[in-house]
């Protein structure tokens, strides 16, 4: 997977979160899954969004339900976290996957010289989740803010002409 | 100033209402998409007096939406903000072609969009 990929999303979540969440995020050493080690992180909500055009593939957002619910609270203005309901949190990680996987789309259409598409964001919520890739591998960047740890998930490739 | 929201994310609604609400404009009317918003403009006898509008959204998204709008006489005279990620130039030269007013890609500050929100009020 080509790192020329990858800065994108790591950039736009910075972005993201810097502006709209106001929460500086350090993104960690990055890993990848891998046929012969396709163990990832488990989350108890994920919010996954496809992308598709001349790069194609997912990226996806996982956190645990306490950090998705104080993310959440800081991203709509909420002091507090506890009051929000289930569907308010879905359609926050959902929110916030769509908006890096955008600020990632403009960059990558760019340098790419072609337009990309990104699919509505969907959000999966249980305990101790895991994503099952179609293809490996997949790259794990862990990301720490002062609300707490999440991890996003990139599978991604250049498309064959 | 009755303000029209169109998102069909209810998490950027929320957001977008708060920036408002700081600014001191509470009456604000929401919809999911552009279908829905040409229902709550008529529920409201089309006296909305700005819209804030994300493009991409099921039934109607939001550059059909801006077109809808722009080709009815009486609602030509209302302002236009796209909020979106859509942020290649191609797109926003589009949507100012469709009448779109103003551009704001998401993400913004608080700041950003209420330095927006005001540029067109005061215009």
């Amino acid at each position: 997977m080509n790192v020329e990929l990858i800065n994108p999303f790591v950039d736009a979540t910075k972005s993201a979160f810097t502006s709209m969440l106001m929460l500086e995020v350090g993104a960690q050493k990055p890993w990848f899954r891998t046929k012969e080690k396709p163990e990832g992180i488990t989350s108890d909500v994920c919010s996954v969004i496809g992308l598709s055009g001349k790069a194609r593939g997912s990226v996806s957002l996982g956190f645990s339900m306490d950090v998705a619910r104080s993310l959440v609270a800081r991203f709509v203005g909420e002091s507090d976290g506890s009051k929000l309901a289930m569907e308010e949190i879905g359609d926050g990680v959902g929110e916030l996957v769509n908006l890096i996987a955008g600020g990632a789309k403009a960059t990558l259409s760019e340098r790419m010289g072609a337009d990309l598409s990104i699919s509505v964001p969907t959000v999966f919520s249980g305990a101790s989740l895991r994503t099952r890739p179609d293809a490996f591998p997949v790259l794990v960047i862990p990301f720490e803010t002062e609300l707490g740890a999440f991890h996003m998930e990139i599978a991604l490739e250049v498309a064959k002409r | 100033m009755k303000i029209l929201l169109v998102d069909d994310s209810a998490t950027m609604r929320k957001i977008q209402r708060n920036v408002l609400s700081q600014m001191g404009y509470e009456d604000v009317v929401e919809a999911e998409n552009g279908e829905h918003a040409i229902h709550q403009m008529k529920v409201h006898d089309f006296a909305i007096d700005l819209i804030l509008c994300d493009w991409n959204m099921p039934k109607m998204n939001g550059i059909d939406f801006v077109r809808k709008i722009r080709s009815v006489e009486n609602l030509r005279k209302i302002p236009i903000i796209m909020v979106t990620t859509e942020a290649e130039q191609k797109k926003v030269i589009e949507a100012l072609q469709a009448g779109a007013k103003a551009y704001v890609v998401k993400p913004f500050t608080p700041e950003i969009l209420k330095g927006k929100i005001q540029s067109i009020i005061d215009s």
